[in-house]
């Protein structure tokens, strides 16, 4: 990885100017970037505190004002874990209808949930409306799994649901973050409800770890990371289950995983189902296998992770 | 050089047609993800842009996306400026980034990425909602 003069130069004047006014414990700097976009940076802060984001948004600014003709793109951003979710009832707007204008209909009558989010020791409210087509959604995933559907067990599973969506939401970080203390309002409705239920959060936590740690992009330190171990422990990297129990820690903590629950890939690894075992490794071996269709020096670099 | 009439109903016209244009639905593929994504930010600015004209701010200090959110940043709030470069950075990402959708955060899986467009686009249609409830009113009382 090459770090460009400017790029530098931002890094240290936000460094300098964090440590000045002791923020730095606050920042998660593994997660945070500097990125040298062609004559400008691209700067993403992340934030372990929300109740510290002004402060961190005001060293931005002021770096900014610092560098004056240098241009600086830049996102603050806070890490949001969910500490509870509660049933509220029948939306009170009679769901979505009445903000759109149309009719009335399953994909628009929605109940709402409330769900408690917490960013160190800041807490903020979200409401999630869940419509009713996305209630259809998930009966019909219960069905599938052969399992009960009581009015009761029904406000329970849409809870974790609701619970995983808020997960997956906070889990996706750069431009692509969520913002909840903006936008508090987040609709869970039946394309959405199809995903979620698809797999267990578990499984979803294992993906993206997987995701990030394989990811093929210049500054993935996570990657050399896995070789490097895999290398140590003498496992292929063709072991799929083995392998596995050697993804990073740090794929499974901050800001790749927004809600995190789980510390590991052992621990996730053995909340799978069966079919979610089978399908993981499926997942790891073909993302395997395309590292090693297109970028063969790193496969020359590590042999020994490599080998069959 | 047009009435301030016709400059704000002109801007704003467009900004109508983008919102419009910013849809994604179960089916759409990457590209139609990103065109809405990028149509969304065009919105955004452009009813702003309607909305700083009717205030009487020279197109000088708003015709280019860094300007406009100066004085976004001083008439409106720093963290409705934030909004404006966020989405932005979303738009040139949807235009000029191809490892958007290959690479972080979506890693190629398309319904993940038509998910939270939908919402993008949802929390791009509320900074919207906050110029547009302005211009229309406005517009509508005949007082630009």
């Amino acid at each position: 990885m090459t770090i460009t003069m400017i790029e530098e130069k931002v890094r240290n004047a936000i460094i300098n100017m964090l440590q000045s006014r002791k923020l730095t414990p606050f920042w998660v700097s593994r997660s945070s970037q500097f990125l040298d976009v062609g004559g400008g940076v691209f700067v993403e802060l992340v934030v372990n505190e929300g109740s510290k984001l002004q402060e961190f948004e005001e060293v931005v600014a002021a770096v900014k004002a610092e560098c004056k003709g240098l241009e600086i793109e830049s996102i603050v951003r806070a890490v949001w874990v969910v500490e509870s979710v509660r049933y509220i009832g029948l939306a009170s707007n009679l769901g979505l209808a009445s903000n759109h204008g149309i009719p009335l209909s399953a994909d628009t009558l929605a109940d709402t949930f409330e769900a408690i989010l917490n960013s160190g020791s800041r807490k903020t409210g979200v409401r999630i409306d869940v419509t009713w087509d996305a209630f259809e959604r998930l009966k019909e995933e219960l069905r599938r799994e052969s399992r009960a559907i009581s009015d009761a067990n029904l406000v329970e599973i849409t809870k974790e649901k609701v619970n995983d969506f808020l997960v997956l939401q906070l889990s996706l970080g750069g431009t692509s973050y969520w913002d909840p203390l903006r936008y508090r309002d987040r609709v869970l409705n039946g394309p959405t409800m199809a995903y979620v239920a698809l797999h267990s959060a578990a499984y979803r936590q294992l993906e993206s770890a997987i995701n990030y740690t394989l990811d093929q992009s210049e500054d993935n330190v996570l990657l050399p990371d896995l070789l490097r171990t895999l290398s140590n422990a003498a496992v292929s990297i063709h072991n799929a289950e083995d392998a596995l129990q050697f993804l990073p820690a740090e794929a499974f903590g901050g800001a790749y995983m927004g809600g995190e629950v789980l510390e590991n890939a052992s621990g996730a690894y053995q909340k799978l189902s069966r079919d979610e075992k089978v399908l993981i490794k499926t997942h790891f071996q073909s993302r395997v296998e395309e590292l090693e269709q297109l970028q063969p020096a790193i496969v020359a670099t590590f042999p020994k992770a490599f080998r069959n | 050089l047009p009435s301030k009439h016709a400059e704000v109903n002109g801007y704003f016209r467009l900004a109508e047609g983008f919102m419009a244009a910013a849809t994604v639905n179960d089916h759409s593929m990457e590209i139609e993800v990103r065109r809405a994504l990028s149509a969304g930010y065009y919105a955004l600015l452009h009813v702003s842009n309607a909305w700083l004209a009717m205030r009487n701010v020279p197109l000088s200090r708003r015709g280019h996306h860094t300007a406009l959110r100066d004085e976004i940043m001083k008439r409106r709030t720093p963290e409705a400026a934030a909004a404006l470069e966020r989405f932005f950075l979303i738009r040139k990402d949807a235009d000029y980034r191809p490892g958007m959708f290959r690479s972080k955060p979506y890693f190629s899986d398309i319904v993940k990425f038509r998910l939270r467009a939908m919402d993008m686009l949802e929390e791009m249609r509320v900074e919207f909602e906050q110029y547009a409830s302005d211009v229309r009113k406005q517009l509508a009382a005949g007082s630009i």
